[in-house]
C-alpha cells in the first residue's frame, strides 16, 4: 500500500492521542475504587507487620497460604508481554501491534506485584537484604528473585522501546501540554526524528530484546514452579510442574489480556483498533492453551490418580472428593471444559461477549487452580498431621489475608490504569506504518484509513 | 548426673582435652564464681553506672547468673559465629531411637520444652502414633529433627540460615533467617516450626552465637529440634534423651562409635544398629537421616491402647 | 595367645587419693593395669594391691570402661585370682575417642564388700583409622555453590544484563543519531 495521506496519519494520531491524560468517568470510579482496596491492604499490610504473620491462617502445616498463591497468578499473567511481543513476532502475527502496549502493560503491573508478593509472605521483611548481603545461589528464591528482577527490568526496556517515536508524537503534537511533561518527553523520546539510522537501531533494539525476553519470561515462571517441584512432597514432587505452570501461565495471561482489550475497546473507544478480529484470534489461542492446560491437567492428576501411591493418594482423594473437591472441579469444568467447548465454536469465537465470558471463566478457574496447587497439598504431608492444635489442620484464610489479597489484585488492575495513563495506549507508530506496509485487514484495524468513517470523539 | 555415669576421671578425657580447657578458662572469666567476677569487672567497668535493672545471663555452661544489666556486656561468648557454623570438631552426632521401648508417654518432649523454654503448643520432637496398615499393630514414634545428611531444607535456604555442619547437625541461625519459609515446605519430615507471633520471652540473655542459643524463638523466624548442641559442648546428652526414663532414646558419636541412653548407658553404635534391625524413616526419599529406629518388635507396651488420629480431624 | 605390643602402665596416684574412704573396714587398693593385643582383641591385664601394704588383693570384681563423650561403654569385667590379677579381653574394633585414635580405658571397682570405690586410666591407641569430619563439600546442601552452578548461574544472568546493556547502549545511540542529524543540517 502506498503511503497514508499526512492528513489521515494525523487523525490517526489525533484520535489515539486522545486518550492521553483524558478522564473518563468510569475510569475515575475505578481509580478510587481500586485505590480505597489498596489503602486497606495497606492498612492490613502494617497490621500484619506489627502482628507477626500469625494474623494470617497459615500455620506450620499450610506455611504457604493465599499470598504464594497469588505470587504464581501474578508471575504467570506476566508471561502475556512474552507472548504477544516474542511468540507472536517470531510466528509472524501482524495483527498484534495493537495489542504489544497493552500486553507489556499488564507484563509490568504484573512482575512487580509478583515480585511484591514474596515480601507480603516473609517472616522477616527488614531482612530482605540478606538475599544480596548472604545469597545463596543453590537457593531457587534467589534464582526467582533474580529472574524476576531481570524480568522486570527487561519489561521496562520493553515497554518504553517501542514508546520511543510515540514519545516524539506526542512531543511534537502535544504541544499545549503542562511544561514539565513536554520536557519529560522530550527528554524520553531521545531526540527521536525518524530518521533511517534511528530507525535501525530501534529495530535492532527491539529484535534482541525480544530474543532475550522470551527465555527470560519462561525461566520466570519456570522457576517458581520449581519452588514447589523441588520439594520432596506428595503432589508436588513433580516433573511436569515447569511446563504445567508456564502453560497455565499463558492461558491465564491471554484471559487477562483478552478481558482488558474488551473494557479498552469500549471505554476509550478504540473500536477501530481493537476488533473482532483481535477477540478471534486471541479466542484461538486461549482455546489452544486451555486444551493443551486440560491435557497436562490430565498428566498431572491421572496418572499419579491410575497409581494411587499411598502419599499422593490423601492429596489426590481430598482434591476428587474431598475438602476441596468443588473448587477442583470447577477449574476443571468451569475453568477449562465449558471454555473449551465455548471457543470450538467459530461463531461463538466471533463474538466478543461469548469471548469475554469464556475468558471470565478460564481466569476464575486459574485463579482457583493457584490455590488448589498450594495449599491442599500442604495440608497432606508424608507424616500424618496428628495432635493438631486448632487452626493447625485447615486452612481458612482470615479477613487480613483475603483483604491484602484483594488489595494486591486491586493494585495489579490499577498499576495498568495508570499506566494507560501517560501514554497511548496503542503504538501509533507501528500501527501506521504496517497499516501503510500490508494494509488494515492484516493488522486487524477497520476504517482508520477512510478519514469519513471516524467518529469525530478525538478531535 | 546427665552424662550418666560418676566418674572421677572424667576430667582428662583426652578427647576434649582441648575443649576442656578452654571450659576452664572461660568458666573462669565467665560462669560460676559470680561476686568475685562481678567485683573484678566492676572495677574496670567505671564507665558504665549500675541500671538498678537485675537480668539473667545464661552462661554457656547452662547456668543462669543473675547481674546487672549493665554487665551484660561483659559476658564474652565462648564460641565465635564460626565455631558454631563448622560445628564441635571431630563429633558426628547420632541418635538412635528404639521404638519397642518407647511407651508414647512424652517425657521427651517436655523435657525438650523445658530446655528450649517452648510453649507447650511447640513440639521440637514429637511423639506420634504410627500404623503402617490396619492389620498391623500400632506403635509409638517420635520424632525428633533428622538432621539429614543430604538435607532437602538447607538446599532451599536463600540466606544461608540454615546450614549442615561438620559435626552433623543441621541448625538455624534465627539472626539471618528471613522468614520465606520454603524449609518448611521442602521438609517432608514436617519437623519445622514457625513462630507466627511475638513468642513469650524468658528472662534470659544469651551470649552464644543464634544458631546455639537454649532459646531460638524469634518472630518470623523458622526453629526445629537442634540436637542440643550447647549440652553437647559439655559433653552432655540432650534434653530429650536424659529426659527418658524407658531409655528408648541413644545419643552419641558416630565418630567414636558409640551411643549413650538416659540411665548412662553407653554402647557401640554399629553393633545397636545390627543387633535391632535398625531402619531410618523414609530412606526412599534420599535426605540419609542422622536418626536411626529400631523396629517395634517385642514391644514392652500394650500395643492395643494406641488410638490412632484420623487424618486431618480437629477438635 | 600372642602379645603384639606393650603398653606403659599409666597410674594417676592424685585420682586414688581422691577416693580415698573414711570407711575402717575397706581397704583403699591401687590398680596396675597393662594393655596388649592379641590378632583380634585387646587384652588388659590389671594387678589390684593393697596400697599400704602392696599385697595383691584377691576376689575384686572390676569392670573395664571406654570413656566416650557421653558416658562410659563397658567392655569387660571379671574379678581378681589370689595373686591379685584380672585378665580381661575386649574387641579390636572400638574407635579412638579423636583424630589421636586414643582409647581410654577405666578399670572401676564399683560396690565392693572388699575394697573402696576406685577408678584407673590407662589410654592405648586403637587401629582403627579415626573418621575424619571433612569440611561441608561445595554442593546444593552446603554453604557454598558448586563451580558448575556458579559458572552457569553466572553465565545465564549476565548474557541476559550484558545483553540489556547493550540495548540501552543502542538507545543512547538512537539519541547521539539525533544530534548528529542536526548538525549536519547546519
Amino acid at each position: 500500500m502506498e503511503k497514508l495521506n499526512p492528513e489521515i496519519k494525523n487523525q490517526i494520531e489525533n484520535e489515539l492521542l486522545g486518550t492521553v491524560g483524558r478522564r473518563y468517568r468510569q475510569e475515575t470510579f475505578w481509580v478510587i475504587f481500586l485505590g480505597v482496596i489498596c489503602i486497606g491492604g495497606t492498612v492490613a499490610w502494617i497490621i500484619q507487620l506489627r502482628k507477626g504473620l500469625g494474623v494470617t491462617a497459615m500455620r506450620d502445616y499450610v506455611s504457604w497460604g493465599l499470598y504464594i498463591s497469588l505470587l504464581f497468578f501474578f508471575v504467570g499473567v506476566s508471561l502475556i508481554g512474552a507472548l504477544v511481543s516474542c511468540v507472536l513476532r517470531m510466528s509472524g502475527a501482524k495483527w498484534r501491534y495493537p495489542l504489544i502496549r497493552i500486553a507489556e502493560a499488564v507484563t509490568l503491573s504484573a512482575i512487580f506485584f509478583a515480585g511484591f508478593m514474596p515480601v507480603l509472605d516473609m517472616g522477616r521483611p527488614e531482612r530482605l537484604y540478606f538475599l544480596i548481603t548472604h545469597g545463596r545461589i543453590q537457593s531457587p528464591i534467589l534464582w526467582d528473585v533474580v529472574a524476576i528482577a531481570t524480568y522486570f527490568i527487561g519489561s521496562v526496556i520493553y515497554f518504553y522501546l517501542p514508546l520511543i517515536p510515540d514519545l516524539a508524537i506526542m512531543r511534537d503534537k502535544l504541544t499545549d501540554a503542562p511544561m514539565w511533561r513536554k520536557k519529560l518527553w522530550r527528554w524520553l523520546a531521545m531526540g527521536w526524528e525518524d530518521n533511517l539510522l534511528q530507525r535501525r537501531l530501534l529495530k535492532k533494539a527491539m529484535l534482541i530484546l525480544c530474543i532475550v525476553i522470551l527465555p527470560v519470561a519462561i525461566s520466570v515462571h519456570t522457576i517458581s514452579a520449581w519452588l514447589i517441584a523441588f520439594t520432596l512432597r506428595p503432589g508436588w514432587n513433580s516433573t511436569i510442574m515447569g511446563p504445567y505452570f508456564v502453560f497455565g501461565a499463558l492461558m491465564a495471561g491471554t484471559a487477562i489480556m483478552i478481558l482488558i482489550i474488551a473494557k479498552l475497546r469500549h471505554g476509550y473507544r478504540l473500536e477501530h483498533y481493537l476488533t473482532p478480529k483481535h477477540f478471534n484470534n486471541l479466542a484461538k489461542i486461549l482455546l489452544a492453551l486451555t486444551a493443551f492446560y486440560l491435557y497436562l491437567n490430565i498428566n498431572k492428576y491421572g496418572v499419579p490418580a491410575f497409581k494411587m501411591a499411598k502419599e499422593e493418594k490423601a492429596v489426590l482423594e481430598d482434591l476428587f472428593y474431598g475438602k476441596n473437591a468443588f473448587l477442583f472441579w470447577f477449574t476443571q469444568i468451569v475453568g477449562l471444559i465449558i471454555p473449551i467447548i465455548i471457543l470450538s465454536f467459530k461463531k461463538i469465537r466471533q463474538s466478543i461477549k461469548w469471548v469475554v465470558a469464556a475468558s471470565v471463566m478460564v481466569l476464575l478457574g486459574a485463579l482457583i487452580n493457584r490455590y488448589l496447587i498450594v495449599v491442599p497439598n500442604m495440608l497432606h504431608p508424608f507424616v500424618p498431621i496428628q495432635h493438631a492444635q486448632h487452626g493447625y489442620a485447615t486452612y481458612n484464610p482470615t479477613l487480613i489475608e483475603w483483604t491484602i489479597t484483594a488489595s494486591s489484585l486491586a493494585g495489579f488492575v490499577l498499576l495498568i490504569i495508570l499506566l494507560f495513563k501517560p501514554f497511548p495506549v496503542i503504538t501509533m507508530w507501528e500501527v501506521i506504518e504496517e497499516v501503510e506496509k500490508r494494509g488494515e485487514k492484516e493488522i486487524g484495524v477497520e476504517n482508520i484509513v477512510n478519514f469519513q468513517n471516524i467518529p469525530g470523539h478525538a478531535s | 548426673m546427665a552424662c550418666g555415669n560418676n566418674c572421677s576421671c572424667n576430667n582428662n578425657n583426652a578427647g576434649n582435652q582441648d575443649n576442656s580447657r578452654r571450659d576452664f578458662l572461660v568458666k573462669g572469666l565467665i560462669g560460676g564464681i559470680g561476686a568475685a567476677f562481678l567485683s573484678g569487672c566492676s572495677t574496670n567497668d567505671k564507665t558504665k553506672p549500675e541500671s538498678g535493672e537485675k537480668i539473667n545471663v545464661l552462661t554457656h555452661d547452662g547456668k543462669l547468673v543473675t547481674v546487672d544489666k549493665s554487665q551484660v556486656a561483659n559476658f564474652k561468648p565462648h564460641i565465635s559465629e564460626e565455631d558454631v557454623r563448622k560445628g564441635i570438631p571431630g563429633k558426628k552426632f547420632v541418635m538412635v531411637i528404639d521404638l519397642a521401648k518407647c511407651d508414647g508417654c512424652g517425657k521427651c518432649t517436655k523435657a525438650c520444652n523445658k530446655m528450649h523454654y517452648l510453649p507447650k503448643n511447640k513440639e521440637w520432637i514429637e511423639v506420634i502414633e504410627m500404623q503402617d496398615s490396619p492389620e498391623v499393630a500400632p506403635y509409638y514414634f517420635p520424632k525428633p529433627c533428622y538432621h539429614c545428611d543430604n538435607p532437602p531444607c538447607t538446599k532451599v535456604c536463600p540466606v544461608d540460615a540454615t546450614f549442615k555442619r561438620e559435626d552433623g547437625i543441621v541448625a538455624i541461625d534465627t539472626d539471618r533467617c528471613i522468614g520465606c519459609r520454603f524449609c518448611m515446605a521442602a521438609c517432608p519430615y514436617s519437623v519445622r516450626l514457625f513462630n507466627w507471633t511475638e513468642p513469650i520471652k524468658p528472662n534470659i540473655i544469651e551470649t552464644t552465637p543464634a544458631a546455639e542459643n537454649v532459646f531460638q524463638s524469634k518472630k518470623g523466624c523458622v526453629e526445629k529440634c537442634d540436637f542440643c548442641p550447647h549440652m553437647a559442648r559439655e559433653g552432655k546428652l540432650p534434653a530429650c534423651v536424659t529426659g527418658c526414663p524407658m531409655n528408648a532414646i541413644w545419643f552419641g558419636d558416630a565418630n567414636e562409635d558409640a551411643v549413650t541412653c538416659y540411665d548412662g548407658t553407653t554402647t557401640k553404635l554399629s553393633q545397636l544398629l545390627e543387633d535391632g534391625g535398625a531402619y531410618r524413616f523414609m530412606e526412599e526419599l534420599g535426605t540419609e537421616p542422622r536418626v536411626y529406629y529400631l523396629p517395634p518388635t517385642n514391644r514392652i507396651y500394650d500395643a492395643k491402647e494406641i488410638k490412632i488420629e484420623k487424618e486431618g480431624s480437629e477438635n | 595367645m600372642q602379645v603384639n605390643k606393650q603398653y606403659i602402665i599409666t597410674l594417676l596416684s592424685f585420682l586414688l587419693t581422691m577416693t580415698v574412704a573414711a570407711q575402717d573396714e575397706k581397704i583403699n587398693g591401687n590398680i596396675a593395669l597393662q594393655m596388649s593385643s592379641n590378632d583380634s582383641m585387646h587384652v588388659v591385664t590389671a594387678t589390684v594391691t593393697n596400697i599400704i601394704t602392696q599385697l595383691p588383693v584377691k576376689d575384686v570384681e572390676l569392670t573395664f570402661y571406654v570413656q566416650r563423650t557421653f558416658g562410659l561403654m563397658k567392655v569387660a569385667e571379671g574379678t581378681t585370682d589370689t595373686t591379685g590379677i584380672i585378665s580381661a579381653e575386649f574387641p579390636l574394633d572400638i574407635q579412638g575417642s579423636d583424630s589421636t585414635r586414643k582409647i581410654t580405658l577405666i578399670a572401676k571397682v564399683e560396690d565392693n564388700d572388699v575394697m573402696n570405690d576406685t577408678a584407673f586410666q590407662v589410654a592405648i591407641n586403637s587401629k582403627l583409622i579415626f573418621p575424619a569430619n571433612k569440611p561441608v563439600p561445595r554442593s546444593i546442601a552446603g554453604a557454598n555453590a558448586p563451580w558448575w552452578l556458579v559458572i552457569t548461574f553466572t553465565v545465564a544472568v549476565g548474557a541476559v544484563w550484558i545483553l540489556f546493556v547493550y540495548v540501552l547502549y543502542l538507545i543512547y545511540r538512537i539519541r547521539k543519531a539525533s544530534t548528529m542529524k542536526v548538525i549536519s543540517k547546519q
